[in-house]
């Protein structure tokens, strides 16, 4: 089966902030896990899929927004769970991979 | 004649309002005779001024002012207003005799003045004799809005767009850094660029000032951002201010179940004087992150922008808060003797700095 790959700049070129509460026009990274990662997320675990996310193509990421979404997901699921899933792709920023990487292993689980 | 003003009741009542009359006219006169000679050998706009003025706390604008090169003056400055502002006190600022003004007091000047406003306390100032400096503060739209209503908004924008232009707002807004960037890059390479390290930059900042200026509350304290073109050596400059409670009285508030609560104990034994500038210093090298809570900052706020700028994304950067000046740049981080209460960060873009090609 292939892989789902899913894009952030196909949810907005301009990811900011790390709650929904925190702007009107912020793009928070709550919502991006809540309603394009999670459902996405739960599907390749069940199909024993692999999910790209895909970091390219927006002007850029603040750290919470970040941490929001991938240390999010690993407080929710686990974080052994969630490296095993998910891949990266981040060409116009390497450093992002490694520093999601850290999120996610720091992620305490609730 | 009517008979009625033959009585002499009428006679009585008639007299008794003539000299109370007299009597105003002639107070009425010798007000006018004293304004008149107030007056005398004044030229009409200093007349003006002193009218304008009577009612209002007189306040005079550093000379040399600004942030960053006079950092002290001008936080003494801020303070005299911070003190006004808080006993609702109305303010007239004098410029006039100010000989030397950059970016960094025009945003002071703008944001103080909507502070003011918003509160509906009077605020008003003269300009600059040097035309130069009259001319900047006119781009930046103050005069324009020293004498009109404001209201109370979450979000305000004023200035010139590509010249200096400025924004306010209390919440996170991660598309202001897409105009922002498609203008900046324009004005630097002649066309649109995408700098990933600027937009980083302005989130760590909004994200900051929604978060923590406000100890008791989420986004309750405006941030003010301030974009400066300059053409002719192709850099753009930009002011990032909050009148919040800054970086260290931010971290001393921190609740028992917080990651950094008790940091001070923490990280005492790595400090050689214990003042806020050496531990500014741990802050930004990410240091302060690794000792106190174990783990990497990994980009995470003021230490995240310093990598930014360590990986040429953006350059010139500057932060003062409370009691510190940090040129991070040139790894200077100086105590001062006063105490500004809030961050203020400036850096700038220039043809240098890494950039990508737009996105689409």
């Amino acid at each position: 089966m292939d892989n789902i790959i899913i894009k952030v700049c196909d949810f907005s070129k301009t990811p900011g902030s790390r709650y929904r509460d925190e702007g009107k026009k912020a793009h928070s990274g709550q919502e991006f896990r809540e309603e394009i990662l999670e459902p996405s997320f739960k599907i390749a675990m069940a199909n024993n899929q692999k999910l790209l996310v895909d970091l390219d193509g927006t002007i850029g990421y603040g750290t919470s927004w970040l941490e929001e979404v991938f240390g999010g997901l690993a407080r929710a699921y686990g974080n052994e769970k969630v490296l095993k899933t998910i891949d990266f792709k981040s060409e116009e920023e390497d450093y992002l991979i490694d520093d999601i990487k850290q999120y996610i292993k720091h992620a305490e689980i609730q | 004649m009517k008979k009625i003003y033959t009585t002499s009741s009428y006679k009585i009542r008639n007299n008794k309002r003539a000299k109370r009359f007299l009597k105003r006219r002639l107070v009425s006169k010798q007000k006018r005779k004293n304004k008149n000679h107030k007056g005398q050998g004044k030229s009409k706009e200093v007349r003006q001024e002193e009218r304008l003025i009577s009612n209002l706390t007189k306040i005079t604008a550093p000379k040399h002012f600004s942030f960053v090169e006079k950092p002290e003056e001008t936080i003494k400055f801020i303070n005299k207003l911070e003190k006004l502002y808080l006993n609702r006190t109305s303010v007239f600022v004098n410029l006039k005799d100010i000989t030397f003004l950059d970016y960094s007091a025009v945003t002071i000047l703008v944001s103080v003045m909507f502070s003011f406003k918003t509160r509906n306390i009077q605020f008003n100032g003269n300009f600059p004799k040097n035309g130069d400096l009259a001319r900047l503060l006119i781009n930046s739209d103050f005069f324009k809005y020293l004498n009109k209503p404001i209201g109370k908004k979450i979000e305000y924008a004023l200035g010139k767009e590509n010249q200096i232009f400025t924004r306010a707002n209390k919440e996170v807004n991660s598309e202001l850094g897409y105009i922002v960037m498609a203008e900046a890059s324009t004005t630097i390479w002649g066309e649109k660029r995408t700098c990933k390290g600027l937009q980083r930059t302005l989130l760590e900042l909004m994200q900051n000032t929604n978060n923590h200026a406000d100890i008791n509350k989420k986004g309750e304290k405006h941030w003010w951002l301030s974009v400066n073109h300059d053409r002719s050596n192709k850099k753009v400059s930009f002011i990032f201010i909050d009148y919040g409670v800054g970086i260290f009285e931010s971290l001393k508030h921190k609740p028992n179940d917080n990651k950094w609560f008790g940091w001070l104990e923490k990280i005492k034994n790595r400090l050689v004087y214990g003042d806020n500038s050496e531990i500014f210093k741990l802050l930004l090298e990410g240091q302060m992150h690794l000792t106190v809570t174990g783990q990497h900052f990994r980009g995470k706020g003021l230490p995240g922008i310093r990598e930014v700028l360590s990986r040429n994304q953006i350059c010139n950067l500057r932060i003062i808060s409370n009691n510190v000046f940090s040129d991070v740049a040139n790894e200077k981080y100086i105590k001062l003797n006063e105490e500004f209460s809030g961050t203020f960060v400036t850096w700038e873009l220039n043809e240098n700095n890494k950039n990508i090609k737009w996105i689409t």
